[in-house]
């Protein structure tokens, strides 16, 4: 009996050990994952079977299930099963993935994008692509996209390499409620020079600007007509405040904080302001942004291209607008910030020219591009289509009918500051509109995030304006110590 | 002696319908949010009664909430969890409470030291192993565990099995009936009353359960009730819609309701036996 | 001879009886335990797929004084606050128990039921209601306490910018309006139970109801004040579901929460590993600690 009984437990602690070692996703972390562009090359007698993971809502998958459709049908001999995911656990089940089969092509939100590239856990797209079709894409996006392992630097450099196509690119941005301006103006509350002002996208408001018409927006609204659930704009970005005053909360590389800096303290101090000084922004509400603007309870609203059909089925008439900057401030300009989504192939994928082939059809694809800016799922990736003034910026044709008549906006904040939008700050010229990609995007960790958002929280609900100041610097070690351990997991020490 | 015991007994009284209201209110006030428009809980919050009862939020709470899919899938976990998971944890308690196990004592700790370890330190490494077997997305997490049963459920049954005459067995055994047959044939129905409660125990816990699926159950097509209701809450705060989600938290709470009420028994006697015996 | 291989064949049998149930241990218990330290020990991180030499390190940083604001401690302080609940049932549910266990008291069962009412309410269900009636502009909480002249302003309950307490006192009377059914019913059941001579040698004796309460009732409770005590404790300490959905902040935040976070939000799963086996140890600590100590305290007959 105990013979056997041993055997029983010898079998069983090799059982527990050989399960536990299941559970480790090996990891083949070469710096290399270039392949020969061959590997690109589509034979047309094999059958590929590749699988695409996505998120999003119904409307979103449905759009994207009859791209594929048609991708089938174009290419025949490729098989793609769509895999979707809820977005809130989109990245924990795709990195749960690592130590089983990966999908072949997959969406990569931008701010994981430093650490996956980094992680060896993507193939390098940049010998499957050609001149002209890097060239249909807008620069800013290939610059995003590219990263340099061995110098672990973002961008386009020597010797870095392109990952990702851009699904989508979203600059988000201001709008207004245009008939709540007219009317203000019918009123006399609002003089036509403010309004057209307004009007005009191509130059930005300071923010002494944009504070005084708030101000005499919240009177109107809010007091002469006795709403107190009444605010001029919901709430405020942090980031769009931050850049278009030149302040930043790292410098490149994200390797130093710069929070501390004065122009940052500046920002905070103003957007306080707008809470209690001027009173034209909540400090918190209790209901959505996008719900006090369709109740006409705010006039000011944030928007980006993919809610183009939200508000075109719920009418509302309203007009895209730069985001202000600091007047005060010689370099500043106004800056915001744009989301991307990519769409990344996984390095194991057993089949990446047809993965390569099923990323162009989505990203740039003249007709899918067509088909989606037309149902206002997104921004065309192409920058031609985008800049067309006969079809996209017109507003008369087809493709434009659903989105807003200054849609041109857009174009100008991603195609900002000549292109460069990685540098968007070290470039001057005040009356330059453009934009920056989501801060967290430069991070290999994204806590440092959070963490400050949640200091910043702290900060509006101050009543001491004085205090600001020293909270943030005495918070700035804080961040740095954040900062720290995102560069440390990528083996860069400061 | 009459009037003091009365003044003490309507003070008690009164506090307790004071209780019983404030016990209550949350639900009421569920009910009535879910019969205004959803405008009116976002411009007019102040009214407390709707100016109309619009039965139109939950017609939407079965349209926008996918309740019916939520209910399919519940009621898919919900099968699994009262028949098998009772069925074999009973098997299990059959086994340590009438028949010679070796080690009894042991095997018996071993399984009482599962019970303390919580949930949060095994929580990630299950996660990969249904990762794994690329079963994360589906049912199947929460199906699978239910034929490996529950050592709770198979302790409550051990106690109470204990409570059999071992007798009915042995004259069994002497008879030549398999142990299984025994099991099936002697024991179960000797045990309905305990298997009824932890049926349905297994039941409301099945029904209510949100944390276990939330972790798997990420897709719309596989979501139960509980998870369905959270799906307008993508955003922030989104109020205009919140008389379609109050009308599914009144549908979701209903059947268990029902349950309760009508097997308070059940509740209320094992809550106490398992409190008296500590 | 035909008795041991009848024998055998029971252990036999008795053994494939068991046997799911603790193939399920291993599987879903034992292993993922075993996994669980490992990963805390190596610092695994599934994105990469890096680990390194074990070591004590993963542990340290979870006690690191850098990371103030979303740190392990942080949690553990919110979770123990978050438990002030349990001795407030006890003690109201005490009082409710002896209010409904009154000579000529009716109504009993309509009362335990309606009470216990929360329990078997799906908790989704229950924070979804409970965050409408605390929103901060549109809650019905906030509308009544200014119409009444109390606040001039709305607090922000379910956020911090009023304040830490507010989210605490808002999960901490959630959790007392919840529990409080239960703790009533068991201790009805246990005040029944105990024999009536008791009372009748005391009031003899010349002792008011008050001092009866006290030396007698109390007392023999006690066995139940423990097994609520402990079974409170254990849940309360496992706390996930009000951080998540009801009120995500610095001062909210609990340990299962944490674990969840960075384990399955942030992909850090040696961190969360790390933190989940000190949190297991003090459960499992806990819960031994009932069994010893309950032999001793409490009151036997």
């Amino acid at each position: 009996m105990k013979n056997r009984k041993g055997i029983l437990i010898i079998f069983l602690l090799l059982l527990i050990t050989t399960l536990s070692g299941c559970f480790f996703a090996s990891n083949n972390n070469d710096i290399n994952d270039v392949v020969d562009d061959s590997m690109f090359v589509l034979d047309p007698n094999k059958e590929y079977k590749i699988e695409f993971m996505m998120w999003g809502a119904d409307n979103e998958i449905n759009n994207y299930s009859a791209l594929i459709d048609s991708f089938m049908d174009l290419y025949p001999n490729i098989t793609v099963t769509i895999t979707t995911q809820d977005s809130t656990t989109y990245m924990s089940v795709l990195t749960g993935r690592l130590s089983g089969t990966m999908p072949d092509v997959f969406y990569l939100p931008e701010y994981d994008f430093r650490v996956w590239a980094d992680s060896g856990r993507l193939l390098s797209i940049s010998n499957g692509l050609t001149e002209e079709e890097k060239n249909s894409i807008w620069p800013t996006a290939l610059d995003w996209y590219s990263y340099n392992r061995e110098t672990k630097k973002l961008g386009i450099s020597e010797g870095s390499n392109l990952y990702c196509l851009p699904k989508d690119i979203g600059p988000w941005t201001l709008m207004y409620n245009v008939d709540m301006i007219d009317e203000m103006v019918k009123n006399e509350k609002l003089t036509e020079d403010e309004s057209n002002k307004l009007k005009d996208s191509s130059k930005a408001l300071t923010w002494e600007e944009f504070t005084d018409i708030c101000v005499k927006i919240q009177n109107y609204f809010g007091k002469e007509k006795n709403n107190d659930r009444f605010f001029a704009i919901p709430y405020y970005e942090l980031s769009s405040a931050i850049w278009s005053n030149n302040a930043d909360y790292f410098d490149e590389n994200a390797m130093n904080s710069k929070i501390n800096s004065d122009e940052f303290i500046e920002t905070i101090e103003w957007l306080w302001d707008l809470m209690y000084t001027y009173k034209v922004c909540p400090k918190s509400t209790g209901d959505s942004a996008q719900n006090m603007f369709l109740s006409n309870n705010s006039v000011f609203c944030w928007v980006g291209p993919y809610l183009t059909p939200m508000y075109y089925q719920q009418k509302m008439n309203y007009r895209l607008i730069p985001v202000p900057y600091n007047g005060n401030n010689n370099n500043a300009k106004s800056t915001t910030w744009i989301g991307t989504l990519g769409l990344a192939l996984s390095k194991t994928s057993k089949s990446p020219a047809a993965s390569l082939a099923l990323m162009k059809y989505l990203s740039i694809n003249q007709d899918a591009q067509i088909d989606l800016t037309t149902r206002g799922q997104l921004l065309p990736n192409n920058k031609s289509l985008a800049l067309d003034k006969n079809e996209f910026l017109s507003s008369t044709s087809n493709i434009s009918k659903i989105w807003p008549i200054n849609k041109e906006l857009y174009c100008d904040i991603v195609d900002g500051f000549n292109g460069d939008t990685n540098n968007a700050l070290n470039i001057s010229g005040k009356d330059l509109i453009g934009g920056k990609v989501r801060p967290h995007y430069y991070t290999f960790e994204n806590s440092w995030l959070n963490a400050l958002e949640v200091e910043i929280g702290q900060i509006y609900a101050l009543k001491d304006k004085t205090k600001i100041r020293q909270t943030i610097l005495d918070y700035n070690s804080t961040m740095q110590s954040y900062l720290d351990r995102s560069n440390q997991s990528a083996g860069i020490t400061n | 002696m009459n009037k003091k015991i009365s003044i003490g007994l309507a003070l008690s009284y009164l506090l307790l319908i004071v209780i019983s209201i404030t016990t209550i209110f949350p639900y009421i006030w569920m009910v009535l949010s879910s019969f205004k428009s959803g405008i009116d809980i976002s411009t007019h919050p102040k009214q407390i009664i709707p100016k109309t009862i619009n039965f139109s939020s939950y017609v939407d709470a079965f349209r926008r909430l996918n309740l019916w899919i939520g209910i399919k899938n519940t009621l898919i976990i919900v099968l699994f969890s009262t028949t098998i998971s009772p069925f074999v944890s009973a098997l299990g308690a059959f086994a340590f409470s009438k028949l010679a196990l070796p080690r009894k004592r042991l095997l018996l700790l071993i399984l009482l030291s599962s019970m303390m370890v919580p949930y949060a330190a095994l929580m990630l490494p299950q996660f990969q192993i249904w990762q794994k077997l690329n079963l994360v997305g589906t049912l199947w997490p929460l199906i699978i565990p239910c034929f490996f049963g529950s050592v709770l459920m198979m302790f409550f049954f051990t106690q109470y099995m204990n409570g059999v005459p071992t007798e009915l067995f042995e004259a069994a055994t002497i008879d030549g009936a398999g142990y299984f047959r025994q099991f099936i044939e002697i024991m179960i129905p000797l045990i309905k009353p305990a298997l009824s409660a932890q049926i349905v125990f297994s039941f409301v816990g099945a029904w209510n359960d949100y944390f276990i699926p939330s972790i798997y159950l990420n897709k719309l097509e596989v979501r139960t009730l509980q998870l369905q209701l959270l799906s307008l809450q993508q955003q922030q705060n989104n109020l205009i819609d919140m008389n379609i989600v109050m009308a599914g938290s009144v549908i979701s709470s209903i059947p268990m309701l029902i349950v309760f009420i009508l097997c308070q028994k059940f509740f209320i006697e094992s809550l106490a036996i398992t409190g008296i015996k500590g | 001879m035909r008795k041991s291989k009848l024998k055998r064949k029971e252990r036999l049998v008795s053994l494939v009886f068991v046997s799911p149930l603790f193939i399920g241990f291993i599987i879903f218990t034992l292993i993922p335990l075993i996994v669980a330290i490992i990963y805390g020990f190596i610092d695994y991180m599934p994105l990469r797929g890096t680990f390194t030499t074990p070591s004590f390190q993963v542990y340290k940083r979870l006690f690191d004084g850098s990371f103030v604001t979303t740190g392990f401690k942080h949690a553990i302080f919110n979770t123990l606050i978050l438990m002030l609940s349990i001795p407030i049932n006890l003690l109201l549910g005490l009082g409710l128990s002896a209010l409904l266990t009154q000579k000529n008291m009716k109504g009993r069962t309509f009362f335990r039921t309606v009470l216990y009412l929360p329990a078997v309410t799906g908790s989704v269900a229950i924070i979804l209601v409970w965050k409408l009636l605390f929103n901060e502009t549109h809650g019905l909480v906030n509308i009544l306490l200014k119409n009444l002249g109390i606040i001039k302003e709305n607090i922000n309950w379910l956020g911090i910018t009023s304040g830490s307490a507010y989210p605490r006192f808002v999960i901490i009377l959630k959790n007392i309006w919840g529990g409080i059914g239960g703790v009533t019913i068991l201790y009805i059941a246990g005040i029944l139970n105990i024999p009536k001579v008791l009372y009748e040698a005391a009031e003899i004796d010349g002792a008011t109801k008050f001092r009866q309460f006290i030396s007698i009732t109390i007392p023999l409770l006690s066995p139940i004040t423990f097994y609520q005590l402990i079974v409170s404790v254990i849940g309360g300490l496992q706390s996930f579901m009000d951080t998540q959905l009801l009120s995500n902040t610095k001062a909210t935040q609990t340990i299962v929460y944490f674990i969840y976070d960075n384990g399955i939000n942030n992909y850090q799963y040696g961190y969360a590993s790390a933190a989940s086996v000190l949190f297991a140890i003090v459960v499992m600590v806990v819960t031994i600690a009932q069994f010893k100590i309950s032999n001793k305290l409490v009151y036997k007959e």
